[in-house]
């Protein structure tokens, strides 16, 4: 006896073996994974799907069955070829220049990190995000803290809120922007083990970790500061944004004496605002021009890319707590 | 080295240049497609073909029309545009020059080795 399942493949409906349905569903999975993201995939899916429900049909027919066996999907298998053999180099370029941006948000997802968190994993979550090490989202932080007079701390909590920790391996993988799949899942399993026993083995002596430390403080203050400076200045453009939306809504239309005594950092979004719109138009600019194609590398347009959707997300929180702020102060 | 690959290759080359000749004048459902391509040993398998066509279309040298069928659902028929037409007439040319090249050189190869295995006979 043998379990009978119903599906619909191409506005057709078929009966089908339970093992011959796990056999079809794996194939079809691990087709979808191959193809990659080329344009059309659904289109490309669709008209796979259709010619499978051609050829059950005639086997079904031929056979005089009522349900699809676990021989006729391998027959279908052998007839449609493996999922490497759907590869198609050329359409994998096609997706690179004019898919990027879409890809780049579906392939990368914002959690908290529990294995390299200090506090509750934001900062490491964020680096991850960006493709950035952690340390330099910890500086930013605390440099940004004392700038904002406290601002950052509260956009630390409410990130700390609204994004989940990275708990599963396949969560892991969204989080650094890694394909999901069964090899992935066992190389995060393999690598964390990994890492534990390089860890027992090696016991470094006090002066051999004093020199590395030396070393690596010295590398890492060079790049802080480029990065440092970097953030900065895109966390101004954001606020000039802000400001200007802020305008825009009429907000500061309402002049308030308690707004501008209670907040220095309101100053801080008039006057560097000039430059922070020669910012923005840069960052747009590199934008436009990663996403055709022209310029910049790969890894640079992504951290671009990423960095500016992040700044729209802080952005956003900011105007939230800016209005309340201002709502706040009004009696 | 495996002679294999290199076969693989050489197919693979002209894969798309097949296709679109094919569709030159009569339109194909993917089936009719795959048949005649696998007659020609170009294709092994069905599936490579579906990413093909799709890319193809999208590119603009191909358009499709829905046909009903005698077996049940409506099937695409693959057509060449005006453009495939175009980009057809120079694969054409590149694959004429080509072909011309390679055949001389397989050409001379080939009385080379006549003449090694008939050493008396005048070549």
């Amino acid at each position: 006896m043998n379990k009978t399942i119903q599906i619909n493949l191409a506005e057709i409906i078929f009966y089908i073996d339970e093992d011959a349905f796990e056999k079809l569903k794996a194939y079809l999975a691990s087709l979808k994974d191959s193809l990659g993201n080329p344009v059309g995939k659904e289109e490309i899916i669709a008209d796979i799907e259709a010619r499978m429900a051609e050829l059950f049909q005639a086997e079904l027919k031929r056979r005089g069955k009522k349900s699809i066996s676990s021989d006729a999907v391998d027959g279908i298998t052998d007839t449609l070829g493996q999922p490497e053999d759907y590869v198609d180099e050329e359409a994998v370029q096609v997706e690179n220049t004019r898919h990027r941006v879409r890809t780049i948000l579906e392939l990368r997802k914002l959690y908290r990190d529990p294995d390299r968190k200090v506090i509750a994993g934001v900062a490491s979550g964020l680096a991850a995000y960006l493709g950035v090490h952690p340390l330099w989202m910890r500086i930013s932080f605390i440099a940004l803290s004392f700038l904002t007079l406290g601002s950052a701390l509260a956009i630390y909590g409410l990130l700390w809120i609204s994004f989940p920790y990275a708990k599963t391996s396949s969560e892991k993988l969204e989080m650094r922007g890694e394909p999901v799949n069964f090899n992935t899942i066992k190389k995060t399993f393999t690598s964390t083990g990994d890492r534990a026993e390089t860890q027992a083995n090696q016991t470094p002596t006090f002066f051999e970790r004093l020199a590395t430390g030396i070393g690596r403080f010295l590398l890492f203050t060079f790049k802080a500061i480029g990065y440092f400076i970097l953030f900065l200045l895109l966390w101004v453009a954001a606020m000039a944004i802000g400001t200007l939306v802020l305008l825009a809504f009429g907000v500061f239309g309402v002049t308030n004496p308690h707004i501008l005594s209670w907040d220095l950092s309101f100053l801080l979004h008039h006057i560097p605002f000039a430059i922070a719109s020669l910012i923005v138009l840069l960052l747009i600019g590199g934008l436009i021009l990663s996403i055709a194609g022209v310029a910049i590398g790969k890894k640079t347009a992504d951290f671009l890319i990423r960095l500016s959707l992040l700044s729209l997300f802080i952005l956003v929180i900011f105007a939230v707590v800016r209005l309340w702020h201002i709502w706040y102060w009004i009696p | 080295m495996k002679i294999e690959n290199t076969q693989a290759q050489m197919r693979k080359g002209i894969l798309e240049f097949r296709i679109l000749s094919l569709l030159r004048d009569t339109h194909a459902y993917a089936s009719d497609i795959i048949a005649q391509l696998k007659a020609a040993k170009l294709i092994v398998v069905e599936g490579t073909l579906y990413p093909l066509l799709t890319r193809l279309k999208n590119a603009g040298l191909l358009h499709y029309h829905w046909e009903e069928s005698t077996a049940g659902q409506p099937r695409k028929y693959y057509a060449l545009t005006p453009s495939g037409e175009a980009f057809l007439l120079k694969l054409q040319e590149t694959w004429d020059a080509l072909s011309q090249a390679v055949n001389q050189i397989a050409q001379r190869i080939k009385n080379q080795h006549d003449e090694q295995d008939n050493p008396n006979q005048p070549s």
